[in-house]
């Protein structure tokens, strides 16, 4: 049986299953108000942090700039999967999707703040890895 | 540094809050409700300077914002508000739509002052948590709240 990882918070996951959540109809509402929100809130941030215009990104996914406009529109709620992919390669970052439970969905409520919601790019992420990187230590016995 | 939350709390009138009872005049579908609460779970998390478009609100001026949201027939419902600095809190203060460009009520900015001051007078009399989205006031457990949908 897979156990529930509260992350920091209990409190706010009692208060979501206890009350919010505990109404289906609602709580598959939030979960889709999640999905059209969230990734429209986290495609802007990262192309801000990028520093790249709409105009530039619209030119990257081959479209116009009110097309990247309404991608970064919370009340849009229509992002393909396809585009999304393009985004996330534009970004050179990597696309999770999955299902999960709703206690993953409480977890990521807690965590929507700008930090939270970029995407480093592989290629500075490669840098960073490369730079903690200790060099490899073979185990020896000898000095034992 | 992660940022700090802020508390969420929501003026009292007629001894409930005025938002809460809104949702509850006003009908507000369980979708509309949703699209709120997370579009409020966002800012909450966001800095002031960062409450403004596509985020799902706006300063108007005068210490006042505005919170958007839809419903199923797109039907642009709008809530009006304040920061409470002392309290780390956003409070929000009344409710309205936005039709043809235009809010609703048409006095949408007096109200937002003249409630503002009422609440830097008393806010724990005038203000209360909405919806447990406070982690400085305790948790409410009493059976009145919004918390419960019938």
């Amino acid at each position: 049986m897979q156990r529930v990882h509260y992350g920091v918070n209990k409190a706010v996951f009692q208060i979501k299953f206890r009350d919010e959540w505990a109404d289906q109809e609602y709580r598959h509402a939030y979960m889709e108000a999640a999905v059209e929100q969230g990734i429209a809130w986290q495609i802007k941030i990262n192309r801000e942090a990028r520093k790249i215009s709409q105009s530039a990104m619209a030119a990257l996914l081959g479209t116009q700039q009110s097309a990247v406009s309404r991608l970064e529109d919370p009340e849009y709620g229509a992002h393909s999967l396809d585009t999304l992919k393009k985004v996330a390669n534009i970004f050179d970052c990597a696309l999770l999707v999955r299902l999960v439970p709703y206690s993953v969905l409480a977890r990521e409520v807690e965590c929507l703040s700008r930090e939270d919601l970029f995407a480093e790019s592989f290629g500075v992420e490669s840098e960073k890895i490369a730079n903690e990187n200790m060099p490899l230590r073979r185990v020896s016995y000898e000095a034992q | 540094m992660h940022f700090r939350k802020w508390n969420l709390h929501e003026q009292i009138a007629r001894g409930g809050g005025v938002v809460s009872a809104w949702i509850v005049a006003d009908r507000l579908t369980k979708k509309a409700q949703a699209r709120l609460d997370r579009a409020l779970d966002q800012l909450l998390q966001l800095p002031k300077q960062d409450w403004h478009k596509p985020n799902p609100a706006s300063a108007l001026g005068n210490h006042a914002y505005v919170i958007r949201f839809t419903d199923e027939s797109r039907k642009q419902w709008r809530i009006f508000g304040h920061f409470h600095d002392p309290h780390y809190c956003f409070v929000m203060t009344g409710t309205g739509f936005e039709k043809d460009d235009e809010y609703e009520p048409e006095n949408y900015l007096e109200l937002a002052k003249s409630n503002k001051t009422k609440c830097d007078e008393d806010f724990q009399g005038y203000t209360k948590p909405y919806k447990n989205r406070c982690n400085t006031c305790p948790p409410r457990t009493d059976a009145t709240s919004s918390l419960r949908r019938k």
